[in-house]
């Protein structure tokens, strides 16, 4: 299959995106790349972790790398959800304004909507944002914006649980991945992010990013050229539908894992908007290999981020849904024959 | 005058003949002689001649001149020729002992006679003395009635025969604990020897021994189809995946040889696998026979590797 020339491209176009990424956000390829393959995905992007791991540095250096308009919204427990269509105001006569607030401000140009702390806003909030992460629009004055071209770039604080809401099951679908930040391991980069001045000011860090090295207005197109060039085989298709099972009753494949009662771990399992998100990131991250067709190194690199969020533990094990997820997604890894 | 020449004639035919005497005193004789009863003897029995033969020590037995085993005559065989020598002062003691069996079934008593031998000795002059073991008569008897009293009686049809004789039995009492002992090292020997060569179905052999199986149906055929073929390619991860208890992806191959070094000299032809395996399943390329026999070729190596690893 000959790849076209937009493909090559644009794949040179996202490598060097993530090069810069990774000189800004050191420690984190893992990470970036799924940012990567969810953006070229057109999915949402969810991030957990710690404070201070780079979260917000992450999103922020996505966001001006891609170029476009930048709305950003701190959640907080009084966040309304017409805080995000509204901004309201008091001008130098002392009259009253509203503007369109920073969901709807930028229109069409909007090219990533960064919701920090999104489980300290209130589900009111987080169920406007379920329509405009699924259909990219939202009503305000009487119309409706539109705004084809954002990504929703989230993140969450997983050690904080006070003062906080936990995201519904709906809201949490319409992510494409759930990333998880950990702290680098490899003890050079710690090094460097603790001692190098370069890192101690994230501005002047994102400083270094001056230029757009993508153009969010075309990735719309190119996810569409991407899905119809890549080819899924019958095998792959068998394999997906198997994990999809197995996530649902892992039990009945004969999973098991220690210290967990596998037949009581599920309450339900990935979606089917889930499952086919999934298949949609695995076709791009074969892309950014270089390939043109799926292989099942693809879906295990977007297996995790993008079932971790929705598969639905049993109350009893959702407390240790961080470490749960991991080693379930590799018991499905290992249980799941694939050639 | 004649008295005394008859006198003188006496003498003399005294002194020769005592000269005589002593010069023709026989060299080799015959001094004892047992030769057992010579009556009553039937078909099939073994008749034993013991002889106790004395000859001058400068002489020896000529072992050519000794009887030759075998059909003597159409009744009678010599079983046996034994023969062991004992020198007493200036003599050589020769006991021979001659086993006939005889055949002749006689329906009366009958005469008959084991003819004589003729046994030669020498000495290192190679002057020779023969002597002549002498025939042997006896009567050998019938073993069965000449008319039996149920001949003519529709009844008795068999009269002529006896029931057999009950065979007698070897005493195998103590060939059994041996022989148990045996058969159980035998039985233990097999089943090890098919446990390790994985030819036993519950066994632990390889798993790859079971995917050469699983292969060699497809080696025999002239056309197999892309189902074939990728059937026989998921047979061999198959056997990747149950050898390492998880699922084996290509991106997983260094992982799978450090934990089963067995395998390591083998890496290049398994990185060869399971790329060829990921042109058939997913990038739908034909394939043709050629790869069934890489991956028959390769199940065999990985599984000649993986015998030193049963247990494990």
């Amino acid at each position: 299959m000959a790849e076209s020339q937009l493909l090559q491209s644009a794949r040179e176009h996202a490598h060097a995106l993530e090069n810069v990424v990774n000189q800004v956000v050191v420690g984190q390829k893992q990470a970036v790349r799924l940012i990567l393959i969810a953006l070229h995905a057109r999915g949402h992007v969810l991030l957990e972790g710690g404070v201070g791991v780079g979260k917000t540095t992450l999103l922020r250096t996505f966001s001006k790398a891609l170029g476009g308009a930048f709305g950003r919204i701190e959640g907080s427990v009084d966040l309304m959800p017409n805080d995000l269509l509204y901004s309201a105001w008091v001008d130098a006569d002392g009259k009253p304004v509203i503007d369109p607030g920073p969901l709807i401000s930028h229109g069409e140009d909007t090219a990533v909507f960064f919701f920090n702390e999104i489980n300290r806003a209130r589900p009111q909030v987080q169920s406007l944002l379920l329509r405009a992460m699924a259909e990219r629009s939202a009503d305000a004055f009487g119309k409706e914006y539109r705004f084809p071209h954002m990504v929703v770039f989230a993140d969450r604080n997983a050690v904080e649980k006070e003062e906080t809401f936990e995201l519904s099951a709906a809201a949490r679908d319409r992510f494409l991945f759930e990333i998880t930040i950990n702290r680098p391991t490899d003890d050079a980069i710690r090094r460097q992010l603790i001692f190098d001045p370069a890192f101690h000011d994230v501005d002047e860090l994102l400083a270094s990013v001056t230029e757009p090295l993508l153009d969010y207005r075309e990735l719309n197109a190119l996810d569409k050229a991407i899905q119809q060039a890549i080819y899924v085989s019958p095998e792959i298709e068998n394999y997906v539908v198997r994990l999809w099972d197995a996530s649902w009753t892992p039990h009945e494949l004969g999973i098991e894992m220690p210290d967990i009662y596998v037949e009581d771990l599920v309450v339900a399992g990935a979606s089917v908007r889930g499952m086919s998100a999934m298949v949609r990131a695995a076709k791009v991250a074969a892309w950014l290999e270089g390939r043109d067709h799926v292989l099942p190194d693809d879906i295990h690199t977007v297996l995790l981020p993008s079932m971790t969020h929705r598969v639905f533990l049993s109350p009893v094990y959702e407390g240790r849904r961080e470490q749960i997820m991991p080693q379930f997604i590799k018991a499905l890894r290992d249980h799941i024959a694939t050639p | 005058m004649r008295h005394l020449l008859c006198l003188l004639c006496v003498f003399l035919a005294a002194f020769s003949h005592t000269l005589f005497a002593e010069n023709t005193a026989p060299s080799a004789q015959i001094i004892q002689l047992d030769q057992g009863r010579d009556y009553g003897i039937m078909v099939g029995d073994v008749i034993h001649h013991h002889y106790l033969i004395k000859v001058n020590s400068n002489y020896s037995l000529s072992l050519s001149s000794l009887p030759v085993k075998g059909e003597l005559n159409y009744w009678l065989d010599l079983n046996n020729v034994k023969f062991a020598s004992k020198h007493q002062g200036d003599k050589t003691l020769y006991r021979l002992t001659l086993s006939y069996q005889t055949f002749y079934a006689p329906l009366d008593v009958r005469r008959l006679i084991i003819p004589s031998q003729e046994l030669v000795f020498s000495n290192d002059n190679n002057e020779r003395v023969s002597l002549a073991l002498p025939d042997w008569s006896f009567t050998m008897s019938p073993i069965k009635e000449i008319t039996p009293s149920g001949v003519g009686n529709e009844d008795a049809t068999a009269g002529f025969m006896k029931a057999d004789i009950s065979p007698f039995l070897l005493d195998t009492a103590h060939y059994k604990t041996p022989m148990l002992i045996y058969a159980v090292l035998a039985s233990v020997s097999i089943l090890l020897l098919t446990y390790f060569s994985g030819w036993l179905p519950l066994s632990n052999a390889s798993p790859f021994t079971r995917a050469k199986r699983q292969l060699k149906p497809y080696l025999r055929r002239r056309e197999l189809s892309q189902d074939d073929i990728e059937a026989a390619l998921q047979a061999c991860h198959d056997a990747f995946n149950q050898r390492a208890k998880h699922t084996v992806f290509a991106s997983q191959i260094n992982a799978f040889l450090i934990e089963h070094p067995q395998f390591s000299s083998h890496k290049q032809a398994i990185e060869t696998f399971f790329e060829q395996s990921r042109q058939v399943f997913f990038f739908d390329q034909k394939a043709d026979n050629q790869r069934v026999k890489d991956c028959y070729q390769l199940c065999k190596q990985l599984a000649a590797a993986d015998k030193v690893s049963l247990t494990s």
